[in-house]
């Protein structure tokens, strides 16, 4: 980095090259005021706000758009910028209210106060939402600006408050064009823009319409960079300037982004994206910008119940606990199970498992992953030596290649997808492969659109290619991988002609995306099996590893196999161990039960243990007696089956929401959310990041790490005194290599990535890079079988459900606020359904009305449910997660069968 | 085709030109019936079977005569008529076709030999005209007549005998300045880019012209397009361009509809492509249109555009010969800076005395090479478009040239630059009479004027000056791209006080005002429209200080 010296008003700083004047006095702590300016958005030199005079340069150039030169001297201050300044900021007064901003009362004033200067209610700061965290405020106080001669005009502008999140008040815009520019270049999306010319300017959606309709994502940057009160979220609009704020990591999926809660008065009250989030920065998508909401609800569970002449009451801590403890101690051994939540901390998953193993002597625990399940990430561990993400978000920009497999991203991993479609727009061929139409399917260079669960059966008909034209990585494969003749001999026994008969994609199509992936460097693999393959995810793993080895794309960065899990610590409740019969850090029983047994001071039971399925197949049969559930239910009801449930001796769920499982609990212990507690989310990039806790536990409420401890004690376990979840983090280190360096305060601001096996190791960003071996020892190669899709045939639900979101574009589907059931027009004719039809689609979990859609693309025996995605969000976002039927994931993957809607009354 | 593949066609092509009409229909003409007249011609020929070359040319700048018609005997023998109406078509073919014409022939305007010749001052003795030289009077869109007259010859010499950096050199020892209104020495660009190392790079041609009375790049679009692909393909040589992009203004279809043909003729002929005169260099140009007001004009903006981003100017550095175009080194030149070039570069000459022996360096002045072609409009006997050595005054311009203003009526001053440029009064208050500053680069008279694109406006006593600020503030603050506070707030705040002292509602801290935020605008600005937004105003109250006074009184 070559560093130079600039001197600011007489004092030389230090400035990096390409640093603007602007940012290297930032850095210096010299302010110089700004406004269209902004941290994450490139310079745009349009306020002018930011003048300043430098030594043998004309005029008063802008510092935003400067770059500092060595030894430049700059003057930020004189009564000549001071000048322009302040007659700049006049001009911009002179169409902004500003009864209350030159007034010495506004510290003093609050909105009910009577004004003295009699302004206008349409001319005060005190009645504006933006009031005491402006930015505009800042700069006038800065420039000691007292009244302006400039008279006000309203511009009498009527307000946009037609969508749940976001309100437009262009009374207020300033024309920094902050806005359009982060719509544009943070989250790609450019549903804003400029509208008119002149001094008419403003800002509007590009489309015309509403926010909706012109593709808004609802991702919150233009709230996060608008200066002034002009673009505000919806939710606590009026709750003025924070009293602090604090940053964690976002509870909702893998991507992990960090996020500066802002509190006020112990209320979470806004939410931004943080700048130096190492995988966000500064980004975030609608469910970690609005989606907090849920951790004030009145819905929260706030004291523990217990289940009394078959009714839930309220309890006590000590009466709900001791309950517990006395039953559960009736069911040590394979009676008993436990389900781990994929939000709760890797401190948390780690003492789960740890009292499930070694207290209560079982093996049956698991966790549940609704995009990507641990068994579809599982070959990569046995192939790869690692069952994670080989490779990073932030760095998939620079792929050349991208194959994106059964995930819709930009709505469930919606920050990694914004790489995605970066790298799409610099040039990458981007290749999707799924039977559901994503927006990222309608983006690729190539959809290619398989029937469902025959994915992996495309996939191995791209490895024969890969083979067949011989685009393989010679030299990577002789020194990193062993197992090809075996995978050769596999594809020897299939043919092109059966594979395109499968899975119902023209193999020319095929053999352009193999050539694609096998011949553009670096190429990258992006892949979720929740969708769509229902049981074929380990076979799609396997077929991925074996693509990205026999292509050499392993190792360097924008390249490897990256499975996709769904929420913010599913990659951490694998890593601890929360998955039957593996112990944390992938133990096997067999390698650490001794290990693990010795750190703990007990014998770990040797048997097999039940995984999620297999636990709700034995309380149906009655041989798992009791179970625990921990959820951290925040969207989604995901609840297991009741029928289930019902059949267990004694059930415990700790949760935030009464879920349709915790009513069928006998104790249920109300859980403190992610803000709530401190401890650690591991992000699907194995990045293990720090949560911090903002506020305190709501009510009773009380964090999952504190109460299983106490349960633990009560139970007679030792070894479940902590002094706080760093110190629970001390003890996964000791044991779990690829955690060994991991210590809270490493963590910093930008997480460390596993394997980590030490205090001064940095963290590995990229898996596989520099040692010659894959693991622990070479790549494994697997053969591919073919097997073609069993057809699964049942009478009563003939339909596999498949659930998307839409963006709402009116004209172009004026079905609006509906939900949309695609199916094939086969189908709707054996179901005697036609066009526009209005259906009901019922599903064993519930059902849902839609407007029939028919069409001859559509896979055969799928019938495809397009949700409104300000709906979904709506639905997911801001009400008790209880009953969701808006949501997609709701029925997604479920067996349905379709038929009309008959309108009450017809027939009589 | 090669060099002399292309003189041997034109010779060939040069003994079956001759007799010839060639009817000026440009822009500007059609709106007087040029095209009606040309359609009545061509008619009229065919009906009676004349062996008659009936062609369109470009518009040679006599607004005030047009439509113009020329009767081309031989190659030697040109008579221009003037003001032709349809309705003269039987009496064109009758009288000057059909029959040997001679000079003095009756004829309802002026009917006179080419090249025009009106006495000492004159339209046509005051002008020095080396860039306008074809324009009206070859075909438009015959390649042969434009290579008769020495066309390609310089392009032929530069790509077969000149490295690029020679090249550079000798542009920068002539010292060829931007002619789209800065001046910027046009082979310092290329050169910058150059020595990028990076490319590909792009040479982007400015034909936007968006500023209101400008139509010169228009004239020589429509009337020389070959010169234009000339021009640009030896910058491109220099430059080492493989893309050129023509930006031509979205209203401007006429020039478009030329310049897309005669780059069709060009390919065809092997002058734009891979191997440009069957040499090892190569390029192409493409043609892009677009609609945005006068900004779109200003370099940046136009990038933007072709980009497909708003047309709003980009904050420099980095400037375009480093980060231009999709971030690759761009030169952007203007139409007339590239059509000067050919005749610049040009040393064999088929026609002794037009361009063998021409030294760009002789014409003009000392600090200011070289011609400018001027828009000339306003209060004035003869508006039109004529060119004029660099160091003519602007007096020259209006009396001789001009003819001054119409009878009974006095000059009070011009408007030098437009919107961006300023005012000149036309007597001696200020110590000296404006009239009598000499056209170059940079600024006229520091209160504003300059000379720009060449734009001069003529204001007689009967035009309010109040009134003609008024109007070019209006104008910048309706064209203001919003982009930057100062303009796009201190326009529309300079035009209110204006409009209040045009009706009646002045009052005297208005001139103050109005002085002031002129220097706010000016220096708080982004790029050269809010940068030069206040010079009107300022001029105007230096140059017209009574005229503001009694508003504000
Ligand atoms: C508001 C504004 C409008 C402009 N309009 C034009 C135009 O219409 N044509 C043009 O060639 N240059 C125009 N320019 C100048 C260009 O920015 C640029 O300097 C020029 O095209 C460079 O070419 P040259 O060096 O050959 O003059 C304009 C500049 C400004 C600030
Ligand atoms: S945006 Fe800021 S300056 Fe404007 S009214 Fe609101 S608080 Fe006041
Ligand atoms: S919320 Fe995001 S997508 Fe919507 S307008 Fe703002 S920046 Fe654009
Ligand atoms: S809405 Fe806000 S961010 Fe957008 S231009 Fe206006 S003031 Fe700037
Ligand atoms: S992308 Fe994922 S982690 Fe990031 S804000 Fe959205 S939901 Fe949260
Ligand atoms: S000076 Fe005017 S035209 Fe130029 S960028 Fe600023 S607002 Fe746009
Ligand atoms: S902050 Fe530099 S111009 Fe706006």
């Amino acid at each position: 980095m070559d560093e130079i010296t600039i001197t600011v008003d007489g004092q030389q700083i230090k400035a990096e090259k390409d640093q603007t004047v602007i940012e290297a006095a930032r850095e210096a702590g010299i302010y110089i005021p700004y406004l269209c300016w902004h941290p994450t958005l490139k310079a745009f030199g349009a306020c002018r706000m930011c003048v300043v005079q430098i030594e043998n340069m004309r005029g008063t150039p802008a510092s935003c758009t400067t770059a500092a030169t060595d030894g430049m001297v700059v003057t930020t201050k004189g009564p000549e910028v001071d000048q322009i300044r302040h007659d700049i900021m006049d001009m911009i007064l002179s169409e902004h209210p500003h009864g209350c901003l030159t007034c010495p009362r506004i510290d003093h004033c609050g909105p009910q106060d009577i004004c003295l200067r009699h302004a206008n209610v349409v001319d005060r700061c005190v009645l504006c939402p933006q009031n005491e965290r402006c930015e505009l405020q800042d700069v006038v106080f800065h420039l000691q600006m007292n009244d302006s001669d400039l008279a006000y005009e309203y511009r009498n502008l009527p307000l946009d408050t037609s969508n749940p999140f976001i309100d437009h008040d262009m009374n207020l815009c300033i024309v920094c064009g902050r806005c359009v520019r982060a719509c544009n270049e943070i989250e790609g999306v450019d549903a804003i823009t400029f509208i008119e010319r002149g001094d008419k300017t403003l800002i509007g959606t590009s489309l015309g319409g509403s926010l909706s309709d012109s593709g808004c994502t609802f991702c919150g940057a233009c709230v996060d960079v608008c200066p002034v009160g002009a673009i505000t979220e919806k939710d606590h609009k009026w709750s003025g300037a924070p009293e602090r704020s604090i940053t964690t990591i976002c509870s909702h999926c893998s991507v992990g982004c960090q996020l500066e809660l802002l509190v006020k008065g112990e209320k979470v009250v806004r939410s931004i994206a943080d700048l130096s989030g190492p995988v966000n920065r500064g980004n975030s998508c609608a469910k970690g910008k609005f989606g907090y909401l849920f951790i004030h609800s009145d819905q929260r569970l706030t004291t523990p119940l217990i289940r009394k002449e078959g009714a839930l009451v309220e309890a006590s801590w000590e009466e709900a606990l001791s309950l517990i403890a006395e039953r559960l101690a009736q069911y040590k051994g394979p009676g008993f199970g436990a389900i781990a939540s994929t939000r709760a901390t890797n401190e948390e998953c780690y003492l789960l498992q740890k009292f499930v193993r070694g207290v209560m002597a079982s093996n049956n625990i698991d966790h549940r992953d609704s995009t990507c399940p641990s068994e579809s990430v599982a070959p990569l561990g046995e192939m790869l030596g690692a069952a994670a993400m080989t490779n990073g978000f932030r760095e998939m920009v620079d792929a050349k290649c991208l194959l994106v497999v059964g995930s819709d991203m930009t709505s469930d991993h919606p920050v990694a997808a914004i790489q995605v479609k970066e790298a799409v727009r610099q040039g990458a061929t981007l290749i999707v492969v799924d039977p559901v139409e994503t927006e990222l399917a309608l983006l690729a260079t190539q959809w290619l659109r398989p029937r469902p669960n025959t994915e992996a059966l495309l996939l191995a008909g791209m490895a024969k290619i890969i083979v067949d034209e011989d685009l393989l990585d010679q030299e990577f494969l002789s020194q990193k991988c062993e197992g090809l003749d075996q995978l050769k001999e596999s594809l020897e026994r299939f043919s092109l002609d059966q594979v395109e008969e499968a899975m119902g994609v023209d193999k020319g199509r095929l053999v352009e995306a193999a050539r694609a992936y096998g011949t553009q460097s670096p190429a990258a693999i992006f892949y979720a099996t929740g969708s769509s393959a229902q049981n074929a995810g380990p076979e799609i793993a396997k077929a991925l590893a074996d693509l990205a080895m026999l292509t050499g794309n392993l190792g360097v960065p924008a390249s490897g196999v990256n499975p996709l899990r769904a929420d913010a610590n599913s990659q951490g409740a694998a890593d601890m161990g929360c998955i039957p019969n593996t112990l944390p850090g992938y133990a096997s029983l067999a390698q650490g039960a001794e290990a693990f047994g010795k750190a703990w001071g007990v014998s770990l039971p040797s048997e097999s243990g039940a995984g999620y399925d297999e636990m709700m197949q034995r309380a149906r049969d009655g041989s798992l007696k009791a179970l625990l559930i921990v959820a951290d239910t925040q969207r989604v009801d995901e609840s297991p089956d009741p029928e289930a449930l019902k059949n267990l001796e004694f059930l415990v769920v700790q949760d935030l929401f009464l879920t349709e499982a915790a009513k069928c609990a006998d104790v249920v212990l109300p859980a403190a959310t992610f803000a709530e507690k401190d401890g650690t989310f591991t992000n699907a990039e194995r990045r293990v990041q720090k949560v911090n806790r903002v506020i305190e536990p709501l009510g009773g409420a009380r964090p999952g790490w504190q109460i299983i401890c106490d349960l633990a004690r009560r139970i007679g376990a030792s070894g479940f005194d902590y002094e706080g979840p760093h110190k629970v983090m001390e003890e996964i280190a000791s044991l779990v290599p690829i955690y060994g360096g991991i210590r809270h305060d490493r963590l910093g601001v930008k997480g460390l990535q596993w394997p980590c096996p030490s205090l001064d190791h940095p963290g590995t960003p990229i898996l596989h890079a520099e040692s010659q071996n894959i693991g622990s020892g070479k790549g494994l190669l697997k053969p591919l079988d073919f097997q073609p899709a069993p057809a699964q045939a049942d009478a009563e639900y003939p339909l596999l459900v498949m659930a998307s979101t839409f963006r709402e574009v009116k004209g172009v589907l004026e079905l609006e606020g509906q939900v949309i059931a695609t199916l094939n027009r086969n189908d709707a004719a054996a179901l005697d359904l036609a066009d526009s039809d209005e259906i009901e689609v019922v599903s064993k979990r519930g059902s849902v009305t839609a407007r029939a859609r028919v069409s001859p693309d559509s896979p055969v025996g799928i019938i495809m449910l397009a949700y409104p995605q300000t709906r979904v969000l709506v639905s997911t976002l801001y009400h008790a997660p209880a009953d969701s039927t808006w949501d997609p994931t709701f029925l997604k993957g479920a067996r349905a069968r379709a038929a009309k809607l008959v309108a009450a009354g017809a027939g009589t | 085709m090669n060099y002399p593949g292309l003189v041997a066609r034109a010779e060939e092509a040069s003994r079956a030109r001759f007799p010839r009409v060639l009817v000026q229909v440009g822009g500007c003409t059609r709106s007087v019936g040029a095209g009606v007249v040309f359609d009545s011609l061509l008619a009229e020929v065919t009906k009676r079977g004349l062996a008659v070359t009936v062609a369109v040319a470009g518009c040679d700048g006599a607004c005030f005569q047009a439509p113009v018609v020329l009767v081309q005997t031989s190659e030697s023998e040109t008579f221009r008529l003037t003001q032709v109406e349809p309705t003269d078509v039987g009496s064109i073919v009758d009288d000057w076709l059909t029959t040997s014409p001679h000079e003095s022939q009756d004829w309802k305007g002026t009917a006179a030999l080419w090249p025009p010749a009106d006495g000492p001052s004159g339209f046509w003795a005051g002008q020095t005209r080396l860039v306008l030289d074809n324009t009206g009077r070859i075909a438009s869109l015959d390649p042969d007549d434009y290579v008769s007259g020495g066309g390609y010859s310089a392009l032929h010499r530069v790509i077969s005998s000149i490295s690029p950096e020679e090249v550079i050199d000798l542009v920068l020892e002539a010292d060829l300045r931007g002619r789209g209104g800065a001046y910027f020495p046009a082979a310092r660009k290329w050169q910058g880019a150059r020595a990028t190392g990076r490319s590909p790079r792009y040479l982007l041609v400015n034909a936007e012209e968006g500023e209101p009375g400008i139509y010169k790049d228009r004239h020589l679009m429509e009337g020389d397009p070959f010169r234009l692909l000339e021009g640009i393909a030896i910058a491109a040589y220099a430059i080492g361009a493989e893309t050129v992009y023509l930006y031509i203004n979205g209203e401007a279809n006429l020039s478009a509809s030329r310049m897309a043909r005669a780059l069709d003729r060009a390919k065809a002929d092997g002058l734009v492509g891979s191997k440009v005169l069957d040499s090892g260099f190569g390029f192409d140009i493409e043609i892009r249109r677009g609609a945005g007001g006068y900004v779109l004009g200003e370099e940046s903006a136009l990038m933007n555009s072709i980009e497909g981003q708003r047309n709003v100017p980009r904050t420099r550095p980095p400037f375009p010969v480093e980060s231009g175009l999709w971030g690759r080194p761009t030169v952007i030149n203007n139409v007339e800076t590239l059509c000067n070039l050919p005749m610049m570069l040009a040393e064999a000459c088929p026609e002794p005395g037009r361009r063998g022996d021409f030294k760009y360096a002789q014409v003009g002045s000392d600090t200011a090479r070289g011609t400018k072609i001027i828009s000339l409009s306003g209060r004035v006997q003869r508006p039109g478009l004529v060119e004029v050595a660099m160091g003519s005054t602007i007096r020259e311009i209006v009396y001789d040239i001009g003819g001054g203003p119409p009878e009974g009526h006095e000059v009070i001053g011009v408007v030098a630059g437009g919107p961006s440029g300023g005012l000149l009064n036309a007597d001696m208050s200020q110590g000296r009479d404006m009239l009598d500053v000499a056209i170059g680069p940079g600024m006229l008279d520091p209160a504003g004027a300059v000379l720009g694109s060449g734009g001069i406006t003529v204001l007689d006593d009967t035009v309010s000056p109040v009134e003609v600020v008024r109007r070019l503030a209006a104008y910048n603050a309706e064209e203001s791209c919003s982009k930057c506070t100062p303009c796009r707030e201190g326009t529309k705040r300079m035009l209110d006080i204006l409009d209040g002292l045009v009706e009646g509602r002045g009052k005297a801290s208005d001139l103050e005002a109005l002085e002031y935020m002129s220097d706010i605008v000016g220096l708080g600005s982004l790029c050269g429209l809010g940068q030069m937004a206040g010079g009107p105003i300022k001029s105007g109250l230096k140059h017209f200080k009574e005229h503001f006074t009694r508003a504000a009184g």
